[in-house]
């Protein structure tokens, strides 16, 4: 049995037709990764799993039950009898609450008693490191502790499906790779089937058991992340999501490290745990995202650090946006103005040298096709 | 820098200090025509006292009456669950841009010369009777409160009932449990714009249900009659009241709303 069925499902908001027709499926105790950029209809899918959105064409079953269908018989079952628990981009802790209010809010609707719902809020609590703020009130709270408060919350009542929009959107880049396997971990222990949203290539590659990739309200992919990486990189899909894709050969092969060659990039270093599929002189896609190199006047590192020449420079609402020059590869680069300013200079021109450095861990490979 | 900020603070200490001295000249201006004793010896006659307590009993009703039957039709506009809400809002608001005369007299004309209206006139007796008090009230006062409490639903995010729902609550409970505390700043405010409002209404009252003496005498037809029969004793007493009463229940709005945002319930 599948813990989570949905096909063929349609669904509208507003005027918009935002779900056409998307298939996928869970394992029980899986964690199914949705991938998608901006407006691809990934948090309505979570509403439509979730029942708070009415799809008009389709079907979802959760373990074997049928909550929606289209055909006849006709069914919609509401969110409250879903078994389905949401956490939701911003978390959305209700603000009259407490956190142990908050994470106890679920388990008073069930007929239990005071007791029963103080074990299950402390177990859940103690699960979760949060034992300490239960008197706080949610805006008392870091963005890392709302998390795990609304994780306590949707746990708390045991739900056949967890539904999780975007959980690491509101962290910085430390915390969001800490959150990242911890979750991981605490998902995989406590065996709940997850459906994960995001747009972040990391948080998927690191969490799915199976990526489904979404783009204008489709399924454009979908597959294990170890055949993503064993099988090619699906060249459309990286691109879309905004990566750089490039071809390269690789050199040799460190421990725990592949080295390239790519055109304009010479000895690049990639950070890769399964090394063995890396042979030397053999085809690589290179893919990385041009928002995480850095840009400096001064070299920043001696590995992966190439000279540029930029060649365009334009003011954005989050930054700069520079169109800079790599030896033969052309790297469009939007870069918030503060780090900018310290790293490079407060002006920057067309022509100017700079030195780009892309960071060995920020580079996902996979062997070339070979056909 | 400090002169500057000091010089901004003196543009807006300036004008409010003003205003309220005004405000103060201008509401205690009237007592310099009659005698103290006399206000006191009038705020003890049967008939303040009664149109005390009538003013309190129907603006209460009327009030909680709004606010009951505002909550679901504010939650529908909010959500944009009914098909041409905003027509819908648009006649519900009406009365609201209408002098409440005008009110009143429409409400009058419905009651004693259509066939509906004059129906429901002979089932529970609203013409001149203390009824009609509440139905024009009611008229007068349901477009505030139905401002207000969408105002309040809007603010909250629906991704917090949304919430409430896949944790096991009904479309029911979650109104309830969810979305009214966190409008509840809304809702105080609702329920206390609206008995303000009714406390002072009298155009439609007054055309509706008439000027009667121990009947229809709510505190603003009972200064009606007063001014009217030349007792300015009494006038002075009603007119102290009524500001005692606007005083404390503003006063009270004012407190009410400071707690619940202390509660950090406001923010949405
Ligand atoms: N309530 C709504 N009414 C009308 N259109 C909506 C509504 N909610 C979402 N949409 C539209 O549906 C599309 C998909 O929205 P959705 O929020 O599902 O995307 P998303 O993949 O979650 O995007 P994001 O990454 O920005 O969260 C968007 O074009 C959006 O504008
Ligand atoms: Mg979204």
């Amino acid at each position: 049995m599948k813990a989570l069925l949905v096909q063929d499902l349609w669904v509208k908001r507003g005027k918009n037709i935002v779900l056409k027709g998307v298939s996928l499926e869970a394992d029980e105790r899986s964690i199914l990764v949705v991938l998608g950029p901006n407006a691809a209809g990934k948090t309505t899918l979570l509403d439509a799993i979730a029942g708070i959105v009415i799809p008009f064409r389709g079907l979802i079953e959760i373990m074997g039950r049928i909550v929606y269908s289209s055909n006849n018989p006709k069914v919609f079952v509401p969110p409250e009898k879903r078994k389905v628990a949401l956490v939701p981009q911003e978390y959305a802790l209700f603000p009259h609450m407490s956190v142990y209010e908050n994470i106890a809010f679920g388990l008073r609707a069930k007929k239990l008693s005071r007791e029963q719902i103080r074990a299950k809020v402390m177990h859940v609590a103690e699960i979760l490191g949060i034992t300490s703020i239960l008197d706080k009130r949610p805006d008392q709270l870091s963005g890392g502790q709302q998390q795990r408060v609304a994780l306590a919350r949707a746990l708390a009542v045991e739900p056949d499906l967890l539904l999780l929009d975007e959980p690491f959107s509101a962290m910085d880049a430390p915390t969001r790779e800490r959150m990242r396997s911890e979750l991981k971990r605490l998902l995989k222990e406590l065996g709940i089937t997850t459906v994960m949203v995001t747009h972040s290539f990391a948080d998927a590659w690191a969490l799915g058991d199976v990526i489904v990739v979404l783009k204008d309200g489709k399924k454009i992919a979908g597959a294990h992340p170890r055949e993503l990486i064993e099988k090619p990189l699906n060249h459309g899909v990286a691109e879309f999501l905004g990566y750089i894709v490039l071809k390269g050969r690789v050199e040799h092969v460190e421990h725990n490290v592949v080295i390239l060659e790519a055109p304009g990039l010479l000895a690049l270093r990639v950070q890769q745990v399964n090394t063995s599929l890396f042979k030397p002189g053999s085809c690589v896609l290179i893919a990385f995202r041009p928002d995480d190199v850095v840009l400096s006047k001064k070299p920043l590192s001696d590995v992966n650090t190439f000279t540029a020449k930029i060649e365009e420079v334009s003011f954005t609402r989050y930054g700069v946006r520079l169109i800079i020059d790599v030896g033969s590869l052309k790297l469009s680069v939007e870069a918030p103005r503060g780090p900018l300013t310290v790293l490079v200079g407060a002006k920057l021109s067309p022509g100017d040298k700079v030195f780009v450095h892309i960071p060995p861990n920020i580079i996902n490979i996979t062997p070339c096709q070979t056909d | 820098m400090r002169k500057i900020v000091e010089m901004g603070r003196l543009a807006y200490c300036v004008p409010s200090i003003l205003l309220a001295l005004g405000f103060i000249v201008v509401l205690t201006s009237l007592f310099i025509w009659v005698q103290p004793s006399t206000i006191l010896q009038s705020l003890i006659s049967r008939e303040i006292r009664f149109a005390i307590g009538l003013s309190l009993i129907t603006s209460f009703t009327v009030a909680t009456t709004a606010l009951v039957l505002g909550v679901p039709v504010a939650y529908a506009m909010a959500r944009g669950i009914i098909p041409g809400g905003r027509l819908l809002e648009t006649i519900l608001l009406i009365p609201f841009g209408m002098p409440p005369v005008a009110v009143g007299a429409t409400l009058l004309v419905f009651f004693t010369n259509t066939r509906p209206g004059s129906l429901l006139d002979e089932l529970f007796r609203i013409v001149f009777t203390p009824r009609g008090l509440l139905v024009a009230q009611f008229f007068v006062v349901y477009p505030i409160v139905l401002r207000v409490l969408k105002n309040g639903f809007d603010s909250v995010n629906p991704i917090y009932e949304a919430v409430s729902r896949t944790l096991g609550y009904t479309q029911l409970k979650t109104m309830i449990h969810v979305t009214l505390p966190m409008a509840s700043h809304s809702v105080l405010s609702a329920f206390l714009l609206a008995f303000i409002r009714a406390l002072g209404e009298f155009g439609a009252s007054v055309t509706l249900a008439g000027a009667i003496r121990f009947k229809t005498e709510t505190i603003p037809i009972a200064l009606y009659l007063s001014i009217s029969g030349g007792e300015l004793g009494s006038a002075m007493a009603l007119i102290m009241i009524s500001m005692i009463v606007a005083g404390v229940s503003v006063f009270t709005l004012l407190l009410l709303e400071e707690k619940s945002r202390a509660h950090g319930v406001v923010r949405a």
